[in-house]
């Protein structure tokens, strides 16, 4: 097994991929969900949510199915080999999709905070549709979408089952800390598993630190205490 | 906004009704409870079977994982009555924290190490340096450092010089580690760019999967399968008449068939 260190580093590295990669368009699904009415919005929430609620192993499993030689998006049917299987993009990809319900739903909440006033005044001013959204809704939204970031980080973090199941647990390249903690135990090695462990708090602490540090500061970066 | 207390009460009734229902007991009949590794899943349904059949008193209740998720739980939670490992290193673990009923354990079976593939593919191992040269994806053992297929694997690999150093070397980078050794074998099912090791009793049920390269005994590490009673437990006479049972000669044409060796020949008489 790898050291802590590069279980540590490696871990990072895939949830941030994961944050990254689902950011923008997250960000702008909640969006639409917030401000807009359409057919067929109410299968949209539910796709959206679907992660949330299935156990993680049966997103995996489903992940699985899709990728697989013979699936879908496998090998065989593509004529190109996707290479996510068992990769550390496969572990981006899992973490992704897990941790998606989390930032969509926490960005949909922050951009129903902003008051749609505030936007139809920007447009009245001559403010585009684009121009409206990065200048006024976007900074009135920013520290609900950092948290939802956040989250959906943490839960990157912590991810197993569909990580698991996808991308397996090759030491040094997608065994991530979750996944080193369970190997760990299951070897017979409690040092090595309780040293991942307070890695694991440790993480834990820092990322509910920021999240609460996010919530104490008043809008537009002001801290609370002075209004 | 006002919420009526009937709704609020329905989910809490229907949730305790829920925990209520799982784990019925059978509070007439001896529980006990079988731990064996998950190659031996096939022979130890069989026999639980036949067991049952002749003892309608017994329940017995079946956990198949790999040998050292097994050993883990009885040392954590002394939830088994029999253990039957697929390697001697985990009934040591359980015998130095004194969990064994003394003079309970007895090596029972023993087993041999097969390459597979999928049915389809093309790779050919004629020597076991071919692994290393072979062209495949990933090589699917369980777990190397902690699940006995996996050890015996990496034992063998480790065994074989290779350039400059070993074929455990070689085919490290391209090492996939599984849950257990059925879950390699699925793998290997799963995609015919894969090369596994498993045991050759795991052949005997599966699908899709053929041997590439079959590791004679004598060139194979020694696969011993253990098993023994654990101390602690409400049933032990039960639980040593089960023992017994897994040792008789009615056991031993079980385990031939689902293609495991026997170690003591006498046990056939």
């Amino acid at each position: 097994m790898a050291d802590p260190g590069t279980t540590l580093l490696l871990t990072l590295q895939i949830a941030s991929s994961a944050i990254l990669l689902i950011a923008v368009p997250a960000v702008l699904v909640a969006y639409l969900l917030a401000r807009r009415s359409f057919f067929g919005k109410s299968v949209v929430e539910t796709l959206v949510a679907l992660p949330l609620v299935l156990p993680p192993t049966a997103v995996g499993y489903l992940l699985l199915s899709t990728l697989a030689v013979d699936g879908p998006l496998g090998a065989q049917t593509l004529g190109f080999d996707l290479d996510l299987l068992l990769t550390w993009k496969g572990a981006v990809i899992a973490s992704s999709v897990m941790a998606w319900p989390l930032v969509v739903r926490t960005a949909r909440v922050a951009f129903e905070g902003v008051d749609p006033r505030l936007e139809s005044m920007a447009r009245t001013l001559g403010f585009g549709v684009g121009e409206t959204f990065v200048r006024i809704t976007l900074p009135l939204a920013a520290r609900g979408l950092l948290a939802g970031l956040i989250l959906g980080f943490s839960r990157a973090l912590g991810e197993f089952g569909a990580t698991v199941i996808v991308a397996g647990n090759i030491s040094g390249k997608t065994q991530t800390l979750s996944l080193a903690i369970f190997s760990a135990e299951q070897a017979g090695r409690p040092g090595e598993a309780r040293a991942l462990l307070w890695i694991a708090v440790a993480l834990g602490f820092v990322a509910v630190f920021i999240v609460e540090w996010l919530s104490r500061r008043g809008p537009r970066g002001k801290a609370r205490a002075q209004r | 906004m006002r919420v009526s207390l009937w709704r609020l009460w329905c989910p809490l009734v229907l949730a305790s009704l829920l925990c209520a229902a799982p784990g019925c007991h059978h509070h007439d009949k001896t529980e006990l409870r079988l731990f064996a590794a998950a190659s031996l899943q096939d022979a130890m349904h069989e026999l639980a079977r036949r067991y049952q059949a002749k003892h309608p008193d017994v329940v017995l209740e079946l956990n198949f994982a790999g040998s050292n998720a097994l050993a883990r739980q009885i040392a954590s939670s002394r939830g088994a009555d029999v253990y039957f490992s697929a390697d001697e290193k985990w009934m040591d673990y359980l015998d130095k924290k004194k969990l064994l009923v003394p003079g309970s354990r007895r090596s029972l079976l023993t087993n041999a190490l097969v390459v597979v593939a999928r049915t389809e593919s093309q790779v050919k191992i004629v020597r076991p340096v071919d692994l290393a040269t072979a062209h495949y994806q990933h090589l699917v053992l369980a777990q190397p450092d902690a699940v006995p297929a996996g050890r015996y694997a990496k034992h063998y690999l480790e065994g074989i010089r290779y350039q400059d150093g070993t074929l455990w070397d070689a085919v490290n980078p391209k090492l996939v580690p599984a849950l257990d050794v059925r879950a390699a074998l699925a793998a290997v099912a799963a995609d015919p760019r894969r090369l596994g090791i498993v045991y050759s009793s795991d052949l005997v049920q599966s699908q899709g999967v053929k041997a590439l390269y079959r590791v004679p005994v004598d060139q194979g590490p020694p696969i011993r399968y253990p098993a023994a009673q654990i101390a602690g437990r409400s049933h032990p006479r039960d639980a040593k008449a089960l023992l017994a049972y897994l040792e008789s000669p009615d056991a031993a044409a079980v385990y031939k068939r689902w293609g495991f060796g026997m170690l003591h020949p006498e046990a056939e008489k």
